[in-house]
């Protein structure tokens, strides 16, 4: 054999052996038992004040809630309501019944059996007045609510006056409690959850960290989980992060596998990172929307409102502010939502003459002074009252001042905001209420909803938005549902209540050995059961 | 001068009630409509005790402070004692350790700085001191995140509760102490060097050593110890900027938000330990004047 044939036999043989080499290491990482410890560190003003989300309106608690309890109803990544703990429901022929059939074998984390009494126990305590619940009781149709009743050990049934389109949206992130650990904790059950789900809630250390332990008796099969059984993580470890910059370096200290609400300004270099995994959580509800106040000057002359949405460009703002890692949000919610009219997307585009003619019409004139326009002697100035992205205020400044409006945005935290909404002390204000179904379009612009704890900030008056949008609560049928809805979102636009610029998708940031991270039918929610950490 | 006792007594005013806001209306945020009415708003008001005059509501807080219960948060549903007792552990051990690193730091380099009065040692010994005195609390923990964490990860980036998680925001709320407590142990100590018992006990033929150790700085530590005592102090407040930075829990995130949500429980216990703590320190000081010089006597 001369010596060029050996070196190839020796190549192959070699080739041949890394080949198996590779294959041998995959099948042991693949026959490996999955587990693992999950740490992910998010925003540390995304820390609820409770944990439970029967109490507590914030998406981040539902995600939590989810770990430790299952739901009713699940809503799975596709959008689509599956039955979890119902086997499943039916509705009266008016709409008015809801029927709950419930599994007979699940078990509370205590021991205690999930029965029909527990159902009702949950529910009634969400629509009790005492337990303080926001929004999810609204979800749940408060207003039009009668009774839940036991008909046996495994069915109950809940009684409205009127249909209550909202219910399986409620029902999907209403999580279960256990009624005797509710009644052994009182008023501190929220730190102590007990529920039926595959993680138990062991320490919550505020300011720090919430963490949870796998339950390793857990037997559920939730739609949405791929696997039987229990997780296969052993535990998940919430870490709050007080600065916003150094939530975007955490992760590559190591100190943490996962980031929620990854910055945008750090997005690319992850991106481009062959260690890290990034995932967009597209969001449906209202965007990065700033509501006008329609009850005083000189927001409530429809011409100035629409001199506004004639003045900006969502396209340019995302580019010059974000790297186009936003999205565009041209009406009252985003494309991402149910019932999304695309008519918003035309009604108003980049017009500056326009917007002058318009405000010349309503009578404000430049001063060629200060190059602000004014009105009796009173200056166009506006205050833009905002949570965060002052970015985006100043960005509006910038393109109002171009028609001689003054923009002042003004950066509050969130209870002084609800103080200023509460008293009108305005002209834009941020509004932003998330949900997979559209009602949020009915809280915030129907205008009975303008009451301390309503989320009708602007205070438009339209009656016949407000018949459309009390006819959307009382309609089960989702076609109607839609062409109601999209009505509401043309009369919002048309009259140019409020000013849509972006909306920002919840990033997470992720290392490789992260696996089985599955995204729910909104951005904000993801499933944890799936999940481990490679080793 | 009635102005001035005008002025005095105004502070007595409890301003948390004289600023806009009900606690009620932030607690309602996002209730539907028709669930909130008057009538329930009142009952609400009942329940938190809100309804009674301001100092019926201050005499009830004393009376329950007496006997240990400091009530519930209203944002929190926690008693408030728990709250205010977890996150106190975190700011004292934060502050201690804070006090630690700028004694350590701080003392050396301004006996050095003294003993080496108008060298480059003095003038090196001075600038790091400035560097601390002017160098900004939210910035120095950002660099050392970046520096030390992030890119060395030599420590954790977020402090959390973890023992190692302290050791760069008390580098951080230390460094910032020790400019001060340099520059004012330079100044006290190059002051009583020149003083004529420091003479004398040179005259002696008292070692350098004992000079300065037993007679020099036991004197100048006078001044020191009142500022170590107002900077423990500070390290209390400069503790809700690094709780931030470093994603540490504490008493100063708590109170921020509860003066943000109107938590008036919350706020009434967390002053209240602040202000304890802050006697307790004073009297701490007023204890080692007596210990360090000998001519203190308190009868």
């Amino acid at each position: 054999m001369s010596r060029p044939q050996r070196r190839l036999i020796g190549f192959i043989v070699l080739g041949t052996l890394l080949v198996y080499a590779v294959g041998w290491a995959q099948l042991v990482a693949a026959q490996a038992p999955r587990s693992g410890n999950l740490t992910i560190a998010t925003r540390g003003s995304s820390e609820p004040a409770s944990m439970d989300a029967q109490v507590d309106p914030y998406a981040i608690t539902w995600l939590m809630n989810s770990w430790v309890t299952d739901s009713l109803v699940t809503l799975t990544a596709e959008g689509e309501y599956k039955p979890n703990l119902a086997t499943g429901w039916s509705i009266s022929p008016n709409g008015n019944i809801w029927t709950l059939r419930l599994r007979k074998d699940v078990k509370f984390q205590d021991g205690t059996p999930l029965t029909a009494e527990a159902v009702k126990f949950n529910i009634d305590r969400v629509m009790n007045p005492e337990t303080r619940s926001a929004l999810m009781a609204n979800y749940l149709g408060v207003r039009n609510f009668q009774k839940t009743e036991v008909i046996n050990e495994s069915t109950v049934k809940v009684h409205y006056t009127s249909p209550v389109p909202t219910v399986l949206w409620g029902l999907s992130i209403l999580p279960m409690w256990s009624p005797a650990a509710v009644a052994k904790f009182g008023r501190d059950f929220h730190q102590n959850l007990v529920g039926t789900g595959a993680f138990k809630m062991v320490e919550w250390r505020k300011g720090s960290h919430i963490q949870f332990q796998r339950v390793t008796t857990y037997s559920g099969a939730p739609p949405a989980q791929e696997h039987v059984g229990a997780a296969y993580l052993n535990s998940v470890t919430i870490r709050f992060v007080g600065e916003e910059g150094i939530l975007g370096e955490v992760l590559r200290s190591g100190e943490v596998n996962m980031v929620i609400e990854l910055p945008a300004q750090v997005l690319a270099s992850y991106r481009t990172n062959p260690n890290f995994q990034v995932v967009a959580g597209y969001q449906p509800g209202a965007g990065l929307q700033f509501i006008m106040n329609t009850e005083r000057p000189p927001l409530d002359d429809v011409r100035v409102r629409r001199a506004l949405r004639f003045a900006y460009d969502q396209e340019r703002m995302n580019q010059t502010l974000y790297d186009n890692n936003y999205v565009v949000v041209k009406g009252p919610v985003t494309k991402y939502t149910r019932c999304y009219w695309k008519g918003a997307e035309e009604a108003y585009r980049l017009d500056p003459d326009r917007a002058r003619t318009l405000l010349e019409e309503a009578g404000w004139r430049v001063n060629t002074r200060t190059g602000i326009r004014e009105r009796d002697g009173r200056p166009l100035s506006l205050v833009m009252v905002m949570l965060h992205h002052k970015e985006i205020g100043e960005y509006l400044a910038t393109q109002f001042r171009a028609i001689g409006v003054e923009l002042r945005p003004e950066i509050v935290p969130g209870p002084v905001q609800l103080q200023r909404a509460i008293a009108g002390q305005f002209d834009l204000m941020y509004e932003r209420l998330r949900s997979f179904e559209p009602d949020d379009l009915y809280s915030m612009w129907y205008s009975g909803n303008t009451h301390v704890g309503g989320w009708a900030w602007s205070r438009y008056q339209n009656p016949t938005l407000d018949q459309i949008l009390l006819r959307t609560q009382a309609t089960a049928d989702p076609r109607e549902r839609c062409r109601l809805f999209t009505d509401a979102q043309r009369i919002i636009t048309e009259n140019a209540t409020q000013l849509p610029t972006l909306d920002s998708p919840i990033y997470y940031a992720m290392h490789r050995s992260v696996k089985g991270f599955k995204l729910g039918a909104f951005g904000a929610f993801f499933f944890i059961k799936d999940m481990h950490v490679q080793r | 001068m009635i102005r001035y006792i005008g002025q005095r007594l105004s502070a007595l005013v409890p301003v948390m009630h004289v600023l806009p806001g009900d606690p009620i209306h932030l607690m309602l945020a996002g209730a539907e409509a028709g669930s909130v009415t008057p009538e329930r708003m009142e009952q609400l008001r009942k329940t938190l005790g809100l309804h009674q005059p301001l100092h019926v509501q201050f005499a009830r807080f004393v009376t329950n402070a007496l006997r240990g219960d400091l009530g519930r948060s209203i944002r929190f549903e926690s008693p408030v004692s728990q709250l205010v007792g977890e996150a106190a552990g975190y700011t004292f051990q934060l502050s201690i350790a804070g006090m630690a690193v700028a004694l350590t730091l701080g003392l050396p380099l301004g006996i050095i700085a003294a003993l080496t009065e108008n060298s480059w040692i003095d003038a090196l010994c001075m600038f790091v001191a400035l560097l601390g005195v002017s160098m900004p609390l939210f910035w120095l923990g950002q660099v050392l995140i970046m520096g030390v964490a992030i890119r060395l990860q030599w420590l954790p980036a977020i402090s959390g509760d973890q023992t190692i998680g302290i050791i760069l925001p008390a580098l951080t709320l230390g460094f910032i102490s020790a400019g001060l407590i340099s520059r004012l142990t330079r100044a006290s100590l190059t002051e009583v060097l020149r003083d004529d018992f420091v003479r004398t006990a040179r005259a002696k033929g008292l070692g350098e050593r004992i000079v300065i150790v037993r007679h020099a700085l036991q004197n100048a530590l006078i001044p020191v110890l009142t500022v170590v005592g107002l900077q423990f102090g500070g390290l209390l407040s400069g503790a809700v900027v690094t709780e931030t930075v470093f994603s540490r829990p504490g008493l100063g995130t708590l109170i921020v938000k509860g003066i943000l949500w109107h938590d008036y429980p919350l706020i009434q216990g967390a002053v209240l330990l602040m202000a304890g703590s802050y006697v307790l320190v004073n009297l701490g000081v007023d204890v080692l004047y007596a210990w360090v010089d000998p001519r203190i006597h308190y009868a």
